[in-house]
Parts: structure tokens; C-alpha cells; sequence
């Protein structure tokens, strides 16, 4: 047992979240690298504005509301002068009240209308719930209605006209509202506030899509003589006015100092203890942070934990179930929530959450957003969310007004988990990230002056966006869809586009998973298309609350999969192999050995087959091919290319050459990730010959090997020409904006990476630095850590190295 | 590369329908070659925009307005109008003013000299705020002859001329009469004059759309209600020559791209035969809610249709010549709320026959607390289908006739 905690204040020694602490500081203290106490925090307030209807201050009154938080009044002065306003809160502070309160004073006193967007429908109808009660306080017959998908056809015009708030979300707003505003007149007429939640959702591909809607919402605002004043809601980034203003493309105010009390927090970075000095190997970040959570659970604590897949999900529920659900008879005492689950299912958890009837929750980002599921005490993360921002977010997730909360993050054998862990100073002293948005985006900006066409004629001169109007325009002339006359634009061909473009992605069509046991077929989940090919193969494992199914047939055209309950003991995992062909180089630059470069490339993944991996023991105890289409997507990259001279004289052997670079791949993306604040998955690695004729991937021994463009293997010292690239890709069909920056920091991020590596403390390369090396040094017969760093050295100009030896 | 070229790579790559790319990129490192599909979509979708077929030499509007027996009436829009003798006809019915209507239940009262009729070509069927009307036909009784009015516009420009003039012709209208109007022509109107910033006068004008006249009285008996299938039907017109109304955007979009006029008349002789249509069908669908059997029409549905008007009397006359089933059904309905029980169990026992068992159950009421016959109650519902309802009743009824255990199931 751990050493008793001895505090002076008895209230604090008995409050159990700080005896966990105490606990596993005593227990645990080497894995403990990091720690950080934000201290309670007590409320600030304000007085209720002056001006404040009556029937609204009787409403708060009502409710129990006498006075403001200081944030919440300061939202109310800004809105009131007419400024666009941005403001930052946590969870809990009350941040509905910040837009309610002047949207409700202009419906009462001005019949103005509002319309909020929420990023998911589910939220919406959490809003409206809210907006309902304080409207039944204060008898104010306010009317506020939901417009979604979900609104039946006879309802939607009483929606339209008499609706003084109107709750929807961006995908409605998009393809249900603006194509039709002749409909909705009245109500963009008189629109005096537009409310956007969640507003940090909007960044990315979603991001660039939702200013384009929101260009075209002031368009036809413009049109009809109004001017609404947007109120936004953020959780905690660098730049929520910058991205607000991006959105908008207008000035923004920020209010960023929330008011409301907050409990105190404790943050805690754990590294897994190193089971295999030799390849450098650790505990992994799933067993850790189940037994965290056991130890939480068992402590009495609510616990919420986040893992990075979906998959991991259902493992570590699975793992939980087997230690508190183990008894049929009794209450579940876990569930998993994530995306895919139906709508039903995932109201079901939360309420369960609102009503403590679970203890232990394991989400994706899924619970990110601000879902009502009550105050939690424990927050485990399994694993590096991968942005400093959703690490907040999810830590957010834990905490009470009046309660302490602890958080855990724990990290796994990624380069990136393993740098943040062992410099907890970057973590912990790090800003929030800069959500990015490229609302010029070629594609996505010409799918949306189609659509802003259909709405209205463009005329000369106006602007919408930032490359050359008239010019997509006279492409759209071109391709039939509009026609030039004087002075305007016109729309003449018979089709609604707005129905053809997806906010969401820019691949369409969900996969449904369909349940054929006994005849009958049932809709378990939904998988979103590009998720599709890696997790719905025939003979994946696809699990829904630690429930294994396996798919027994996927129609690809239909976008469904047939599934069955199974008893097996393993999951799988799919193996993908990408290759890329340099289409356009944009810029480049040389150094003395090395070129960089930035373009265009076309992507090729092949979903080759998959491994059947054990549960627990988690040993790979077969694998099965897949037969799918190959998943093609264009995009821009940077390239990294080494003269062939200064390889030959680096290197004896190209195998060599080849782990170097597959080593310097694996840091780099990393690195880069960070050095670009992107998501590791935003960027995608890849190393090839450039033209599609050959690339590399780590083999099963974990060497190196060369694939040809059918995926079987090469010998390297057989080819031809043997010019590797290392390619860095923004993982976007058309790109989102991240090579840009990736390319100004070239030289950074091979430098970071070649500290990360040399300083890794290993001995020939581990997960952690260059990728896993399953065989040894002496298998090999070289190191590749250091061929790593020959071509890394070689990438930074650095004199070439004596010849590596074996 | 211009934006252009990065657009055709860029969409081709996300699956769109590719587009016409001037310079094939370069590569660094290898000449792009690209697949063979591809190229080959590529010059399949460049031949309309860089090499357009040979057309007819550019028509100017004059000319079109010429040839059309059209008056310019502002730029951009031609108005042409007809005066339909009262002695003519279409197919073979007449197309003189109608009386006063009587029998359509949205329309009592109504003077057709107070009507506009209506019908519209557009650009497509999509909706929204994207599709235009390019011409507009619109007919009204002038001194007791049918004048037909079209205005067409020849460029975006004429459109706000068209919406008001056609707005002004039937300033004085009380209601409109159109062929799918309520679901199509006027919302589609009143978008066209939102956004031409005119006022609407037809949405707000009371509505008879002759397709839901139709559909009540044909459409169980009729394999469609569309137009064509009315004038076959009820005027004996087969149009011989007739541009396809789905063609007519295609027709109207080869004058704004190319000045070719070509098909510009079918489409304005379509427009003007739909609404001929219009006028020779309001008398005839009027003497079909008249006399409907004489028509073969939908006697049940029309009588529904007449109760739902609050029109009780012709309810029953209409339902009591209805056949069929359903209809029985209801005509017993009627008789057993009117107390004339022995009609309605007539009835009833001839559906029971045929195993209607709504016709089952309704004996076994009414022997049970009309007649109360429980033995006669309880013969007609052990017929019934087995289930809680059936053993419910079963066993009141066994109560009733002296006690005693219910009969064992099966």
C-alpha cells in the first residue's frame, strides 16, 4: 500500500480524489513525469444589465439566476454595441446564458429573430431543451423550434414564419436553407443574431466548408437588408478571434476570461515503465490506463476515459466489462460512447451519465463537445489526443464546481506521447493550438460558389472568397452551370448542388453496418466512408460495445455491411499500403546533398489485408486479405530527396538506405505534426520513389521492404534507379493548407527529428523515436537508428558521413 | 498551372465529373501520363465547350419576335397573345366560357370570368431558388372569349418585365386555376418574384389546381393524371408533333447559348395547348363532379370528398352508387349510423362472404347488443381471428348466454 496521506486540513484529506493522487504518487511515483495543480478557482459577477426586460429578469429570477458571471455580462455589453463576439469558456460556465440573454431580449422587445447553428443535431436539441425552460419561466412566449433533418414536412412552415429562434446546424443551413431563402424571407428579413457553438469544431476540411456557408448566409442576409450580429462560443484554443474572424471574415470582439467558479485540478503525465531495455519497449498506454481506471472506479469515482480509435474503445470497454460487468444480474457499470453508435443509443449512455447510474465511460473525441453528460472526477487519456487544445477539452471533461477533479494523461510508445511526456514543460507551459481553416480551398470554394450561384446571380464585381471570382465563375460558364449576361451570373442548369456537397468530407456515403443474424436484418451503426475500407473488410472484427460482429460480406456500391455476432478471442487490425506520384512541383529548394520540395501528388492506398490480433496477450495470430477498391486522393505534399551520389557513398547497401528512411519518415511525421500544429493524422508519410514505380514499407520483420505498384516485393538492389523520397501529405483530398506551412518549416522538422532520435534513449531504434524494430541489432547486422540519422544528417547538408559499416 | 487546370486534376481526383484542363501538369520527376480513362473523358467533355457543333446562324430577338407573332414589350421579353373563338374546340370539347362552378368543393362560386389559369416553362424540375421561368402563359375570359397571354423572355433581363406585366393582367383575378400549380408553378413564382424583387399576385390568389380534381376522380381508375393523359381521356386529344414539356429547358437554353430559336415555337405551342387544356377541362371536371357516373369516375373518393366539404346529402348520393369493397364497407358504415340495420346487415353478410372481417365483427355487434342474440353474437365471432379481442368477446358472450367456462381455444 502507499504511504497514508497526511494533510492538515481533514476536508481535504478525506476528499477521495486527492487521495487517489496521494496513492499513486506513493505507489507510482517513477511513471509520474510531469505533474500540475490548477488551484480552485472562485467565481466572478456581475450585475444584471439595466436594460433587461422585465419578463426576463422575472424568468432568471425563476430559474435562480439573480446576477451574472462577469463573462456573461461582458457578452452583453459587447452584443449590445453591435459587435461580432467571440467568447472562450470552459465546460460548465454557463456559456448558453452568454448568447440566450440578448437573443431573448431582442425577441421580446424588437421581434428579432435568431438562428443558432450547432455542429450536431444532438446538441441542438439539448439547447433548445435549455431555451424551453427559461421561456416556461418567464411565461415569454418565445418561440424556439428545431429545423433539421428530423423537422416533418408540415411542420417546416410554421418554422419558417413564426419561429423567432431557429436551432439547426450547418449541414440544414447548407442544403435545407439557404437553397430555399425565398421561403424563409420573413425570417432573414428580421434576423438580428446568428449563434455558432462549438466553434473550434469548424476547423479543417468542416472548417473551410462552414465559412464558405457562412459567406453564403451573409449573401443572402445582404439580400434581404439585414445585418446579424454572430455570437460565438469556443472552447479553449490560441486563436478562437482569429478563427471567428476567419469564419466571418469579419472583426470579432473575444471574451476570454470566464467568471465561473471551478474546482481544483490536478494533471498528471504518465510514461508506462519500460518492460524491454533492449528494443526499448514499454508497458503499453492501454494497460496502464485500464489499471488507472480500476483504481479510480474502485475508489468510487466517476471516471471518463478517452482513447484515439474507435477500436481502442471497444478494447479497453471490453477489458473494463470483464472486470466490473462481469455479473449479468447487476447494473452496467460501463459503457463505451462513440461515433457510428445510433443516435438512440448514445442519448441512452448519456442520460445514464447525467444520472450516475454509470461509473466509468470510455468515449472518442465523440465526447469532446459539450454533450450534456453532468460533472465527472477522473479524466484518463489514453494517449496524446495529439493537439494541446482537445487535450483541455477532454480534461475538461472532469471537474465540479466545488469538487477536485484529476486528470491523467498517459502516454503511449509515439514519438509524440514519448516527447511530451519526458519535456513536460513543453506540455504544461504550451499555448493552445491555432485552429486552421482554408476556406479557399479550391474545391470546397468552388462547390459553394456553385452553390451561392444557384441562390442568388452573382453579379460583377462582387467578392466571394479569395481567388479570382469572375474566373470560377467563367469555369462554371464553361461547364454549363451558369451563364454570363451584362453584368451577371446566372444559374440555368436544372440540379440543386447544394444535395451533391457534403460539409463534412469530401468523399460521400456512409457505411451502414447491418446485423443479418436470423433473417431479420437490423442497422447496428453507421461507419462514415472513409473510415469504411479499414474497418469493414469481410472478416473484420467490428465491435459495438465490446460486442464483437464479424462482417461476413461488404457490398462495397450498396455501402453496406452484413455482420454477425461472434465469439472470437481476437480483433483486427487492417495493413494499408500507399503510394504517391509526384504531379506538380510548386517550389523546391537544395541544400548540399538534399532537395526539398512542395506540390501536388496523387495518392494511392491499397487496403492490403489485415492481422488478427489476440485480446490480452495481443500476439498476432494470423492475418486475411482484403479485396477492396484502392482509395485514391489528390493532394499537396513536401518531399525530401537525397542525391544518388551521396547515397551510394552513405550507404553499402540500399537496404540500409532504405530503413534510414523509413526511420526518418516515422520521426519526421511526428515532429511535423507538432511543428505544424496538426493532428498526426491531418499528415500522412509515405516513402517512394516519387513516381508511383516502386514504394517502402516496414515488412513484418520490421525491415524495410520494396513494393512495386501491384504491391509485390522488389529487391532494392535490382532496381534501376534508386532515388528515394520521403514524403510528409496533408491527408485531404485537395489539401487543407498544412504543406504550406510544412514546407516553411523543412528545415526544422528534419532537425527536430534527428534531436528527437539522437536523444532517444535506446539502443538501435524503438517506437518511440524511428518506428518499432522488431529484430535485433545483430540480426540485422547494422543499426537502423543510425542509418536513420546517416539520412537525416544528409537531409540537413551536414558533410557526408564516413561509410556506414556493418 | 491556371486555376482552371488545377480545378479539372483537382475534381477529377475527388471523383467529380471531370472538366476540361488545358495544360496537362508537369512533372519533376516523370512525365505524367495519366490513365487512359481519363484522357479519354477529358476530350469527350471538351468537345462541347471548345468545338460546339455547327448551329444555325445567331437568330436576333427581333427576328425570334418576328417569327413568333410576338410584341417586344421591354428588352428581353416578348409577349404573344391569342383570342380563342368561343366556338372552338379542343379535341372535342368545347372551348367556350364555362358557367359558373357549382360542384368543385374548393371552387363553389366561382365566376370563370374572374379566373387566371396558369402554366409556366422553367429551366427544371430541381426547385429552389435556381431554376427560372423563361415563359409564362396565363388565360382569362375577355368578353366571353378565352385570351391567352405568354410572355417570354429572351435574356435574364426581360424577366422582372414578364412578372409585372403578367402581374398586372390579372390584377383583378379571384382565383387561379393551374395543372400542378399549388406544388410547382407558384412556389416557383413567388421565388422568381422575391428575387425580382416584384410582388407576387398569384400566391395569394385562391387556388384550384385542376390535378387534385383529377387525381380524386381518376386515379384509381386511370394508369396516370398527367395532362396527356387527361385529353385522351376526357377531349379525345392526341397532340401530334408536341415538344416534350422535359425538353423544353434544353430548347430555351440553345437560344441563350447559341441564338438558336429553333424549338422555341414547339415550346411556346405547348405552353399554349397546356393551357387550352386548362380551359376546356374547368367545365368538363365540373360536369364530372355533376354527373360522375356518366364519367366512370371515382364515386367513393368523390363522396369523401363531399362529406369532407361539409356536403352530408351528396356524400350519401355519391356513396350509395359506389362499388366495391371498400365502398360497401362504408355504405354500410352509413346505414348502421343511420338505424337502418337490416340494409346495412345485408350488407355485411355479403362481405362476411368474401371474409371481410371488419363486415364479421360488425355482425357480432350488432347481434350482440342490437339484436341481443347472444347465440347468433357468438356464431359470428368465433369467426373472428384469433387473439385477445376475439377471446374477450367470446367470453362476455358466453357470460351473457347462462355462464359457464368459455369454449376451450382451438
Amino acid at each position: 500500500m502507499g504511504v497514508p496521506v497526511v494533510d492538515s486540513d481533514p476536508s481535504q484529506a478525506e476528499d477521495p480524489v486527492r487521495q487517489l493522487v496521494a496513492r499513486l504518487k506513493g505507489k507510482y511515483g517513477a511513471r509520474i513525469t510531469g505533474e500540475l495543480l490548477v488551484a480552485a478557482r472562485a467565481g466572478r459577477y456581475a450585475e444584471l444589465p439595466a436594460g433587461l426586460e422585465p419578463r426576463l429578469v422575472q424568468a432568471l429570477r425563476g430559474r435562480g439566476i439573480g446576477r451574472l458571471y462577469s463573462h456573461q455580462r461582458e457578452v452583453w455589453e459587447a452584443v449590445s454595441a453591435g459587435r461580432h463576439t467571440v467568447v472562450v469558456t470552459p465546460t460548465a460556465s454557463g456559456k448558453t446564458l452568454c448568447y440566450n440573454l440578448p437573443v431573448l431580449q431582442g425577441a421580446l422587445t424588437q421581434r428579432a429573430k435568431a438562428l443558432y447553428l450547432f455542429p450536431t443535431k444532438a446538441l441542438a436539441q439539448d439547447q433548445v431543451a435549455e431555451l424551453l425552460e427559461l421561456n416556461q419561466a418567464g411565461e415569454l412566449g418565445v418561440r424556439a423550434f428545431t429545423f433539421d433533418g428530423d423537422t416533418p414536412g408540415d411542420a417546416r412552415k410554421a418554422v419558417r414564419t413564426r419561429g423567432d429562434i431557429v436551432v439547426s446546424n450547418p449541414d440544414m443551413l447548407h442544403q435545407g436553407i439557404l437553397p430555399h431563402h425565398t421561403k424563409w424571407a420573413q425570417f432573414f428579413e428580421a434576423l438580428r443574431y446568428v449563434v455558432i457553438d462549438e466553434l473550434h469544431t469548424y476547423r479543417g476540411v468542416f472548417g473551410a466548408h462552414v465559412a464558405n456557408v457562412l459567406r453564403r448566409l451573409q449573401r443572402i442576409c445582404r439580400f434581404y437588408g439585414s445585418e446579424p450580429t454572430f455570437i460565438l462560443c469556443s472552447a479553449t484554443i490560441a486563436n478562437p478571434q482569429e478563427l471567428a474572424e476567419r469564419l466571418l471574415e469579419q472583426p470579432v470582439v473575444a471574451v476570454a476570461e470566464s467568471g465561473a467558479p471551478s474546482g481544483e485540478k490536478q494533471l498528471l503525465l504518465w510514461n508506462p515503465p519500460v518492460i524491454n531495455p533492449d528494443l526499448g519497449i514499454r508497458a503499453s498506454a492501454r494497460s496502464q490506463t485500464t489499471r488507472l481506471a480500476r483504481l479510480a472506479v474502485k475508489s468510487g469515482l466517476k471516471t471518463i476515459l478517452f482513447a484515439r480509435s474507435r477500436l481502442m474503445v471497444e478494447v479497453l470497454t471490453k477489458y473494463l466489462k470483464d472486470v466490473f460487468d462481469r455479473d449479468p444480474r447487476r447494473p452496467e457499470r460501463v459503457a463505451a460512447y462513440r461515433g457510428g453508435y445510433l443516435p438512440g443509443e448514445r442519448r441512452a449512455v448519456e442520460r445514464r451519465l447525467r444520472g450516475g447510474d454509470l461509473d466509468c465511460v470510455i468515449a472518442t473525441s465523440a465526447l469532446e463537445l459539450g454533450v450534456d453528460i453532468g460533472a465527472l472526477d477522473v479524466c484518463l487519456l489514453n494517449g496524446y489526443p495529439g493537439t494541446v487544445a482537445a487535450t483541455w477539452q477532454r480534461l475538461g471533461r472532469a471537474g465540479r464546481r466545488q469538487r477536485s477533479a484529476l486528470g491523467v494523461l498517459v502516454a503511449s510508445s509515439e514519438p509524440l506521447d514519448q516527447y511530451l511526456v519526458r519535456h513536460p514543460e513543453f506540455f504544461l507551459g504550451a499555448s493552445p493550438e491555432h485552429a486552421r481553416i482554408d476556406p479557399d480551398q479550391l474545391l470546397i470554394l468552388l462547390d459553394h460558389v456553385r452553390c451561392a450561384a444557384f441562390e442568388l446571380p452573382f453579379r460583377v464585381g462582387e467578392r466571394f472568397g479569395r481567388e479570382a471570382l469572375a474566373e470560377l465563375l467563367d469555369y462554371l460558364v464553361e461547364e454549363r452551370v451558369l451563364h454570363r449576361e451584362g453584368d451577371s451570373w446566372h444559374w440555368i442548369a436544372d440540379s440543386y448542388p447544394a444535395n451533391s456537397v457534403s460539409l463534412r468530407s469530401v468523399a460521400e456515403g456512409n457505411f451502414l453496418v447491418v446485423d443479418c443474424d436470423e433473417g431479420r436484418q437490423t442497422v447496428l451503426a453507421e461507419v462514415d466512408f472513409s473510415s469504411a475500407p479499414m474497418t469493414l473488410y469481410e472478416g473484420a472484427i467490428y465491435m459495438i460495445q465490446a460486442v464483437p460482429y464479424q462482417v461476413e460480406r461488404l457490398d462495397w456500391v450498396g455501402r453496406k455491411a452484413y455482420v454477425r455476432r461472434t465469439r472470437v478471442d481476437y480483433y483486427t487490425d487492417a495493413i494499408d499500403y500507399t503510394r504517391l506520384k509526384v504531379l506538380e512541383a510548386f517550389e523546391q529548394a537544395a541544400g548540399a546533398h538534399a532537395e526539398a520540395r512542395r506540390g501536388e501528388v496523387h495518392l494511392v492506398r491499397r487496403i492490403a489485408g489485415y492481422k488478427k490480433i489476440r485480446y490480452y496477450s495481443h500476439e498476432n495470430i494470423g492475418y486475411g486479405n482484403i479485396q477492396l477498391p484502392d482509395q485514391e486522393m489528390h493532394t499537396t505534399a513536401v518531399w525530401w530527396q537525397l542525391a544518388p551520389a551521396a547515397l551510394e557513398r552513405a550507404f553499402r547497401q540500399r537496404q540500409q538506405a532504405l530503413d534510414g528512411f523509413l526511420g526518418a519518415a516515422y520521426a519526421m511525421h511526428h515532429v511535423a505534426a507538432l511543428r505544424t500544429l496538426a493532428e498526426p493524422h491531418d499528415l500522412g508519410r509515405a516513402v517512394g520513389d516519387g513516381d508511383a514505380q516502386w514504394f517502402a514499407t516496414v515488412g513484418s520483420d520490421g525491415r524495410g521492404q520494396l513494393r512495386g505498384a501491384e504491391g509485390g516485393e522488389l529487391d532494392p538492389e535490382q532496381e534501376s534507379r534508386f532515388k528515394p523520397a520521403l514524403f510528409l501529405y496533408d491527408n485531404y483530398p485537395g489539401g487543407i493548407g498544412l504543406s504550406a506551412p510544412l514546407y516553411d518549416q523543412r528545415q526544422a522538422v528534419v532537425a527536430d527529428a534527428r534531436a528527437l532520435v539522437a536523444a532517444c534513449g535506446c539502443r538501435y531504434g524503438c517506437p518511440s523515436c524511428i518506428g518499432p524494430i522488431l529484430a535485433s541489432d545483430e540480426q540485422r547486422g547494422y543499426s537502423p537508428k543510425l542509418a536513420t540519422l546517416v539520412v537525416l544528417d544528409l537531409l540537413l547538408g551536414g558533410p557526408l558521413p564516413p561509410l556506414t559499416e556493418v | 498551372m491556371g486555376l482552371k487546370g488545377r480545378l479539372g486534376v483537382l475534381r477529377q481526383q475527388a471523383g467529380a465529373v471531370p472538366s476540361p484542363t488545358t495544360d496537362a501538369p508537369p512533372s519533376p520527376t516523370a512525365a505524367v501520363g495519366g490513365t487512359a480513362g481519363l484522357a479519354e473523358r477529358l476530350s469527350r467533355l471538351r468537345a462541347p465547350g471548345t468545338a460546339p457543333a455547327p448551329r444555325r446562324p445567331r437568330e436576333g430577338e427581333a427576328e425570334l419576335a418576328a417569327r413568333l407573332g410576338a410584341e417586344p414589350i421591354a428588352p428581353g421579353c416578348l409577349l404573344i397573345e391569342r383570342r380563342i373563338p368561343a366556338l372552338g374546340r379542343h379535341g372535342h370539347a368545347p372551348l367556350a366560357a364555362p358557367p359558373t362552378l357549382h360542384q368543385l368543393p374548393e371552387a363553389q362560386g366561382w365566376r370563370p370570368a374572374e379566373l387566371v389559369l396558369l402554366d409556366t416553362e422553367t429551366t427544371g424540375l430541381a426547385g429552389g431558388s435556381g431554376t427560372t421561368v423563361f415563359l409564362l402563359g396565363l388565360a382569362r375570359l375577355v368578353a366571353g372569349e378565352w385570351v391567352t397571354r405568354q410572355w417570354l423572355i429572351t435574356r435574364f433581363a426581360g424577366e422582372r418585365a414578364m412578372l409585372a406585366a403578367a402581374g398586372a393582367w390579372c390584377a383583378e383575378a379571384q382565383g387561379g386555376v393551374s395543372y400542378n400549380g399549388r406544388s410547382f408553378d407558384l412556389p416557383l413564382l413567388a421565388a422568381r418574384c422575391r428575387l425580382a424583387g416584384v410582388a407576387d399576385p398569384f400566391s395569394c390568389l385562391p387556388q384550384l389546381d385542376l390535378l387534385h380534381t383529377t387525381r380524386r376522380a381518376f386515379a384509381s381508375r386511370w394508369p396516370d393524371c398527367r395532362l396527356g393523359t387527361v385529353e385522351r381521356q376526357l377531349m379525345g386529344l392526341r397532340r401530334s408533333g408536341d415538344l416534350p414539356g422535359s425538353e423544353a429547358p434544353a430548347a430555351w437554353l440553345d437560344w441563350l447559348h447559341a441564338g438558336d430559336g429553333g424549338r422555341l415555337a414547339e415550346v411556346v405551342q405547348h405552353n399554349h395547348l397546356d393551357l387550352l387544356s386548362l380551359a376546356a377541362l374547368l367545365p368538363l371536371m365540373e360536369q364530372i363532379y355533376a354527373d360522375p357516373v356518366a364519367y366512370g369516375a371515382d364515386l367513393l373518393t368523390l363522396a369523401r370528398i363531399q362529406r369532407r366539404a361539409g356536403h352530408e346529402q351528396r356524400y350519401r348520393e355519391l356513396l350509395l352508387r359506389a362499388e366495391g369493397r371498400t365502398a360497401q364497407l362504408e355504405q354500410a358504415r352509413l346505414l348502421r349510423r343511420q338505424g337502418e340495420w337490416e340494409a346495412a346487415c345485408r350488407l355485411w353478410r355479403q362481405l362476411a362472404a368474401q371474409g371481410e372481417l371488419e363486415a364479421v365483427e360488425a355482425l357480432a355487434k350488432y347481434y350482440e347488443h342490437v339484436a341481443k342474440a347472444p347465440a347468433a353474437a357468438q356464431q359470428w365471432a368465433e369467426r373472428l381471428p384469433a387473439g385477445p379481442a376475439r377471446d374477450h368477446r367470446l367470453l362476455r358472450l358466453q357470460r351473457k348466454r347462462g355462464g359457464g367456462r368459455a369454449p376451450a381455444a382451438g
